[in-house]
């Protein structure tokens, strides 16, 4: 493991990202709901440039009493979505939503006391 | 390309040729029109609107992008609506040689209007030809037939089939009328025959509201099985009808229903013989034995929780001769090369068939990609010829 500084990613707002290139390898990172969050800009199904997609809500559904089907937001901002063919994947697990034997590792980013973006990878 | 993809590009394997055979260009109808004969020309070049368009493929009512969840242009690529922009993406793709067929002309079969579709067809061959092509660096295209008029179809393949930008002629499996086993369409199978090119029948895609077999299904994600229906359905009439025993030198390509519908067919088609040979006295063979003698292109790939799976459906298809790879590039649901190269069952010779020899011996290359010319033999030692 290394950790490298990644000042790129100093003023993320939430609901935003960049590419970062460390140890010869490209991360996203991700600012979720005030929290910065790193995965490689590898998606698991092709190899598509995964952190180019952009951040989707996460929608889910579920069917009502009388059996109706109900859609709802569950998490906002929460997955991003390759842009090659759209699998979406969980910021926070790194699960991919539409089967979970697929998933990409969610790398620690933290911010020091001085305000400097460490990414361990 | 410069601002990469994240390091991902599967340009970087050039071992062996790859040879892309489905990828789609983005032609407008509009271009057709200095290439043809008034009335037609104005009535392109002045197209007010969709009249003249087919339906293509749900574009206009269905969310094709899921809300911006996929992207092209955003990812910095071109449109394929010229030569450069087909250069550019084959470069991106990693493949060497590329089979284009027409984005909004995928429609083509679903067009009740005979005298469009016929000018549609011909514009769009004439405009690749002399605007596109470049087969010295692998850019190739394929005469599209227009099903509603197949004595026209063939004319246009007659007319175009000499030159060394096509590769082969298409129909589209959509088509709303007869059945392509049924002998109206003999004009096209005998023009094919005639100039030595390949058909390719390549699912079409009227969309949710088209008028096909998969009308009536809802959503996009449900509605999109029908590339697969489109194909069954085609694939039945051939066989059942005869076409390979009556063409048996007509060489067939199915594209875009994925791998696994071909062994379903292959046995569901073997068990209807068993029981009704008689209805169909003129098939010589088992239907799978046609199946395995046609080509099939790989895409979409399908996504399996066990890659034996896959290697199931390749052994029972005699894939490392059957397959043709092809990324469908730029629709949703492309592959890129490395769902061919990451096979881990699969020789390097398999790879190799796959990714791209097989096409160099089903379509015809007159460039780049070309079979190499079979060298005479040497003469026997101590011949006395």
């Amino acid at each position: 493991m290394a950790t490298y500084d990644v000042p790129q990613a100093k003023d993320l707002q939430p609901g935003d990202k960049v590419i970062v290139t460390v140890g010869g390898r490209e991360f996203g990172i991700f600012n979720v709901g005030g929290r910065l969050r790193a995965i490689r800009n590898v998606c698991p199904d092709q190899s598509g440039p995964l952190c180019r997609g952009d951040v989707f809500d996460r929608i889910e559904a579920d069917v009502t009493a009388d059996r109706q089907i109900r859609e709802f937001v569950k998490d906002k901002q929460a997955v991003v979505a390759c842009p090659w063919h759209g699998w979406e994947y969980d910021l926070g697990t790194g699960e991919c939503l539409w089967n979970p034997r697929y998933r990409v590792k969610i790398y620690d980013v933290e911010v020091a006391a001085d305000g400097a973006v460490k990414l361990t990878v | 390309m410069a601002d990469g993809n994240g390091g991902n590009s599967v340009a970087g394997k050039r071992s062996r040729l790859i040879v892309d055979t489905d990828a789609h260009y983005y032609e407008n109808p509009r271009a057709f029109g200095r290439y043809l004969d008034e009335p037609w020309r104005t009535r392109l070049e002045r197209w007010s609107g969709l009249y003249y368009a087919p339906i293509a493929a749900a574009s206009r009512t269905h969310d094709v992008y899921v809300g911006g969840r996929l992207k092209r242009k955003e990812l910095g690529l071109p449109v394929t609506d010229c030569r450069d922009g087909v250069l550019e993406i084959m470069d991106y793709l990693g493949v060497d040689v590329t089979v284009l067929l027409p984005g909004m002309l995928l429609g083509i079969a679903e067009i009740t209007d005979k005298r469009r579709a016929v000018t549609l067809c011909q514009g769009f061959i004439e405009h690749m030809l002399n605007e596109t092509v470049d087969a010295a660096r692998g850019v190739y295209t394929l005469i599209v037939a227009p099903n509603q008029s197949p004595t026209e179809a063939a004319q246009l393949i007659d007319r175009y089939a000499g030159h060394d930008g096509v590769c082969g002629v298409v129909m589209m499996t959509d088509a709303p009328y007869l059945p392509f086993g049924d002998s109206y369409y003999d004009p096209i199978y005998e023009a094919c025959v005639r100039n030595h090119l390949p058909l390719v029948l390549h699912s079409g895609y009227g969309g949710p509201e088209g008028q096909e077999s998969g009308y009536g299904l809802q959503s996009y994600v449900e509605n999109h099985i029908a590339f697969v229906f489109n194909n069954m359905r085609q694939m039945t009439s051939i066989i059942f009808q005869g076409v390979p025993e009556r063409f048996p030198e007509l060489k067939l390509i199915f594209q875009e229903a994925g791998v696994f519908w071909i062994p379903l067919m292959m046995f569901r088609l073997d068990s209807e013989y068993s029981m009704r040979r008689p209805e169909v006295p003129w098939l010589k063979k088992r239907p799978s034995e046609y199946i395995k003698s046609f080509s099939f292109g790989t895409q979409p790939l399908e996504r399996v929780t066990d890659e034996k799976y896959l290697k199931y459906v390749f052994d029972m298809i005699d894939a490392e001769r059957t397959l043709m790879f092809a990324t469908d590039w730029p629709h949703t649901d492309f592959d890129s090369p490395v769902v061919i190269e990451r096979m881990s069952f699969l020789s390097e010779a398999g790879k190799a068939n796959i990714l791209g020899s097989n096409a160099c011996n089903a379509l015809r290359f007159a460039g780049k990609g070309a079979l190499r010319q079979a060298e005479p033999a040497p003469p026997l030692a101590g011949s006395r010829s």
